[in-house]
């Protein structure tokens, strides 16, 4: 079964069209990437698979089950974090300046919870570990981290509910070179480990291309080209794709246009 | 014969008073020479310090903030300038490009009244003389329909297209030299593309020199000819931008470019630098980045190295040889094994 399928969505601002019949798949596992310019309709369809916008017409199912409506009640609103969580560009916002990452975390495991006090416990130090956080951060709030260290905390406490896809919209965009090469490590791994399925939304390139299996390409909010991730970058088949590539600078880039 | 550098700033460094008395180190023994007409890319991640140069270049620090060491324009001492030849300089000698062009920008004044104000003030020209003027800098910028931007106010245009005004207003001034500060970072990759395209071709027909400062050092490199790396408030490494990708020696710009995935390729695992960067002040007495270099010794933790030249470049690291000879050895075992 595949983890995300969406159909035929469509999302209409009064009359304009952010969201125009978009379709795709991502595997059990998967991991596909989304690019295209900015307002092109990425972060709306996040929105939309996250429940946070409803979309005008068209499905989508997490796990087989359809969340094109609105929940109904909390017990679907919590299957529903349970089943998919996302991380926003700027930790900063969406984390309670008051809290440690720690009770930020344990919130979380409380609400979705089942779990005894000590197995919570065991469970916040498997997290918090997980993501590389020390001791010393872990009891720190918010302001007091660096924006990679955020960063760690806002993965750990979407992983606490036991997601099976995480959406990451721009998740990484704002890091530092040399701290954004750890977290996508990070991704990599947890990947690896816990056969999480990504929708990851970038303007950069050769981030998805590190990090997803596919590639979707939009541009105002229409899916230009979409497929194997190294296929789709390396012989772009549509003239935008080819436009996106051709702009990324690499050694040699002729910058004369 | 040499010429005059355009811009020389020697043993430059920048201070911070603190509320309490003390004072904190933003920019150290900063060494840099531009020549007319060169670009020279300034990398270095959040708190490197690389805006505070250019703050320190323009002499406009915050109040708290002050600067050492000399920092010569076409051989005059900047630092001092009395307040005429200092407005001169700003008017005429530098441009200035930010990264976010809306927050340099009056909101309430149309394009057309932004772009004129220093022609019309500074040289004098007339209302229409200034606005023909500044619809041809537009053209020029690869904006069309100049005439009705100049009628629009900014937030009707959008942020690359206001990035075009901000460097149409910056070439009205006719400056020698351009400080671009991030000048495409809050872009899209393809209008990036597009307005580092302008500001390559216009310096090159107007032989202006330009400070490039920008996170990415893909970028600094096929837009500069040399690039200088920068760490904790200091160059750590400088050389052409054509040798930087295969002879790149401080650990820190080797470790700056396994960082950044490739867009042709996947790396099995990013070779992540540990730690994360810290600005000069929280630096300890030794190399800035021996934290999170794997090559440190309690040597390189005590003794600040100095900048040397090494391999066609100047490079900041007291055991640039030895790591050299170690990645060559490999390379040279790698190849024999093949
Ligand atoms: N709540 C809203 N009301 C009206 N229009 C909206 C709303 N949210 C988004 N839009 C519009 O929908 C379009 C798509 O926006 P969206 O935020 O999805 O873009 P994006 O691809 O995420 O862009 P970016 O790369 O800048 O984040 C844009 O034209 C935007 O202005
Ligand atoms: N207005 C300011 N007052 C005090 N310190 C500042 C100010 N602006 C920047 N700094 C400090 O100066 C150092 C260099 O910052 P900056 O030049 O902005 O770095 P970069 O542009 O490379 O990210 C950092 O430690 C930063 O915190
Ligand atoms: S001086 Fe030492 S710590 Fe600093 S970069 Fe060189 S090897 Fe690393
Ligand atoms: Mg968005
Ligand atoms: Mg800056």
């Amino acid at each position: 079964m595949n983890a995300v399928e969406v159909r035929s969505l469509n999302k209409f601002f009064k009359a304009h069209h952010a969201v125009a019949d978009v379709g795709f798949d991502i595997p059990a596992g998967g991991s596909l990437g989304i690019v295209g310019e900015s307002g092109s309709g990425k972060t709306t369809i996040a929105r939309m698979l996250v429940g946070l916008e409803c979309p005008t017409s068209g499905s989508i199912a997490v796990l087989g089950r359809d969340r094109s409506r609105p929940a109904r009640g909390s017990t679907e609103r919590n299957t529903r974090a349970q089943e998919l969580q996302i991380v926003f560009q700027d930790p900063y916002t969406s984390l309670d300046p008051q809290q440690s990452a720690r009770s930020a975390i344990d919130e979380v495991l409380r609400h979705h919870g089942g779990r005894s006090a000590a197995e919570r416990a065991a469970r916040l130090d498997e997290l918090v570990d997980q993501v590389g956080l020390t001791l010393r951060q872990s009891v720190a709030r918010p302001r007091d981290l660096s924006g990679g260290q955020r960063q760690r905390v806002a993965i750990a406490r979407a992983l606490a509910t036991g997601p099976r896809v995480l959406v990451l919209d721009e998740a990484v965009s704002a890091l530092d070179v040399s701290i954004q090469a750890q977290i996508l490590n990070l991704l990599a791994d947890i990947r690896a480990d816990t056969g999480l399925a990504y929708l990851l939304i970038s303007h950069d390139l050769a981030v998805v291309r590190q990090l997803c299996d596919t590639v979707l390409v939009l541009r105002r909010g229409r899916v230009v080209e979409q497929g194997d991730c190294g296929q789709v970058l390396d012989n772009p088949a549509e003239e935008y794709t080819r436009a996106l590539r051709a702009a990324v600078p690499v050694q040699g880039w002729r910058i004369a246009v | 014969m040499t010429t005059v550098p355009l811009l020389e700033l020697s043993s430059l460094t920048v201070d911070f008073a603190t509320e309490d008395g003390g004072s904190r180190t933003l920019l150290a023994d900063l060494d840099l020479t531009l020549a007319p007409g060169e670009a020279l890319g300034l990398v270095g991640e959040s708190g490197s310090g690389k805006s505070m140069t250019v703050r320190a270049i323009t002499r406009l620090l915050p109040p708290a903030a002050s600067a050492g060491g000399a920092i010569r324009f076409e051989g005059r001492d900047v630092t001092t300038m009395d307040a005429a030849a200092l407005r001169a300089y700003r008017d005429g000698g530098v441009g200035l490009v930010f990264q976010d062009p809306r927050a340099h920008i009056n909101p309430t004044r149309r394009i057309g009244a932004f772009l004129t104000e220093a022609l019309r003030h500074n040289r004098g020209l007339g209302k229409r003389e200034a606005l023909a003027r500044a619809e041809a800098v537009l053209a020029e910028v690869g904006i069309d329909e100049p005439a009705r931007r100049l009628r629009q106010y900014p937030h009707e245009v959008s942020g690359g297209m206001l990035q075009r005004v901000m460097i149409a207003s910056v070439l009205l001034a006719e400056p020698r030299l351009i400080l671009a500060d991030e000048p495409t970072t809050a872009l899209d990759v393809t209008i990036q593309r597009e307005v580092v395209a302008i500001l390559d071709r216009m310096r090159r027909e107007r032989g202006m020199g330009m400070v490039f400062i920008t996170h990415d050092l893909d970028l600094a490199l096929a837009v500069c000819g040399r690039v200088a790396v920068m760490y904790a408030g200091r160059i750590v490494e400088i050389r052409s931008a054509r040798s930087l990708h295969e002879r790149a020696a401080h650990p820190y710009t080797l470790g700056l470019l396994g960082s950044r995935p490739a867009i042709d390729a996947r790396a099995q695992r990013l070779t992540a630098i540990p730690g994360r960067p810290v600005s000069a002040f929280e630096a300890g007495g030794g190399c800035a980045f021996a934290p999170r270099c794997a090559f440190a010794t309690p040597t390189c933790e005590n003794e600040p190295p100095p900048l040397v030249p090494f391999d066609g470049g100047l490079v900041r690291c007291a055991r640039v040889e030895e790591i050299h000879a170690a990645r060559t050895n490999t390379w040279t075992s790698k190849e024999a094994a093949e």
